[in-house]
């Protein structure tokens, strides 16, 4: 059977932290590359947390506040929280409105090295 | 004191929940005056508000709030609650500015503040959620937005919680559980009968994804509700439940399957195409949430 490290990789964050709901990994300019989705359009928010994860990191630089530790947007019906992968990839972390950003932050935190090393030993097989 | 839920009625599936939560819940005549707050450790925790020895406020992510309640099931309009919001948040009104503004009644208001807080504690307690010692708050900390007005005593919280735990004590019979993730074995159907309404939403939901606690944030309903709803669906056959506490296996076929993956990086696996997938498994699947 098909064994996808990286899927498995956001099925755990799901369980880990209370309030996730969908998880994709893009490379940095936004194509897909593996998602955890429960009926969106992965491809498309792979796209949109490119152009957010961008944004974000121009928009620190612009200000002077250092190195981009990651994006959150807060909408009514919850989070879409955004964070750099290494320097070619990104996770997008779509939760509800009952999440613990506080917690979310923590727990993705080796959830991201990881994926990180996966993205880069994939690439350089 | 710590009490037990087995010194209670016997419930057929044995017992659930760590009331050590409640046991921490100070007597209404012994907190300490003015507003406090209780830490619950555990996963997910949460915070309990006390002021004067009155629970007026209990907030986890594993139960929704009194906003999503009012918000997620429509009884409030994100216009209604945008206004509140700005006019009554910066001092601790939004409440008042709510039922000033005709979007919710004071009674019905109060009604969700008492739901709410009777969920999140039974969340909390059925996590397995213990407390320190109530913390006095500083003039400058925040409290949540929505209060109950005055507060329900604690020893009142404390017998609901035992009573619910009780009962939740016999859904494990059919494998619901907080952690649980039941799967409709059929898609819900338009129900011309209103009581039956929130019963087929729940299905509607069930996906094999979401836990009762998602269920309940996606329909704006309380946690034990849903759960109970659950129950009744499970024994009835119309949900399946996995192990609660079973890892997502790796080989077990995925939501995306459908989503054309892009060679951008060596797959681990087979493609997607190659594994199977049974669209009856999942009904649900595809189904968008507004």
């Amino acid at each position: 059977m098909a064994h996808n490290p990286i899927l498995t990789e956001l099925r755990a964050l799901r369980e880990q932290v209370t309030g996730v709901m969908e998880s994709a990994v893009a490379t940095v300019d936004g194509l897909l590359v593996t998602a955890d989705t429960d009926g969106g359009r992965p491809e498309v928010v792979a796209a949109l947390a490119a152009a957010t994860l961008g944004l974000g990191k121009r928009t620190g630089t612009e200000v002077g506040m250092g190195d981009l530790r990651e994006v959150v947007i807060r909408c009514r019906g919850g989070y879409i929280v955004v964070y750099a992968v290494g320097r070619m990839g990104l996770l997008a972390v779509l939760a509800d409105e009952g999440l613990d950003v506080a917690r979310l932050h923590v727990e993705s935190r080796p959830t991201v090295e990881r994926l990180d090393k996966l993205l880069t030993q994939g690439s350089a097989n | 004191m710590v009490t037990s839920v087995s010194e209670g009625p016997k419930a057929d599936g044995g017992e659930v929940g760590n009331v050590s939560l409640l046991g921490s819940l100070p007597r209404s005549g012994a907190a300490p005056g003015g507003t406090a707050r209780l830490r619950v450790e555990g996963s997910p925790g949460g915070v309990v508000y006390l002021r004067d020895g009155l629970v007026v406020a209990a907030t986890t992510p594993a139960s929704p709030g009194p906003e999503s309640l009012l918000l997620r099931s429509g009884r409030v309009s994100e216009d209604a609650w945008n206004a509140a919001y700005g006019a009554g948040a910066p001092t601790g009104r939004v409440g008042a500015e709510l039922v000033a503004r005709a979007a919710v009644g004071s009674a019905g208001l109060e009604a969700v503040c008492l739901l709410a807080i009777s969920d999140a504690v039974f969340a909390l307690a059925l996590s397995g959620g213990s407390a320190g010692p109530p913390e006095p708050l500083g003039p400058g900390e925040l409290l949540p937005h929505l209060l109950l007005e005055p507060g329900v005593p604690p020893e009142r919280l404390r017998g609901e919680t035992e009573r619910r735990l009780r009962i939740a004590a016999g859904w494990q019979e059919a494998g619901i559980t907080a952690r649980c993730r039941p799967v409709a074995v059929r898609p819900a159907v338009e129900s011309p009968i209103r009581a039956d309404a929130l019963r087929q939403s729940v299905l509607a939901r069930a996906n094999g994804r979401r836990t009762p606690r998602d269920i309940a944030f996606l329909l704006g309903q309380g946690l034990f509700v849903v759960m109970q709803e659950l129950d009744h669906l499970a024994r009835r056959g119309l949900v399946e439940v996995d192990p609660a506490t079973a890892p997502p296996r790796d080989d077990a076929p995925t939501l995306d399957e459908g989503v054309p993956r892009l060679p951008l990086l060596p797959r681990h696996g087979a493609p997607a195409a190659d594994r199977p997938h049974d669209p009856e498994a999942h009904p649900q699947e595809h189904q968008r949430e507004s």
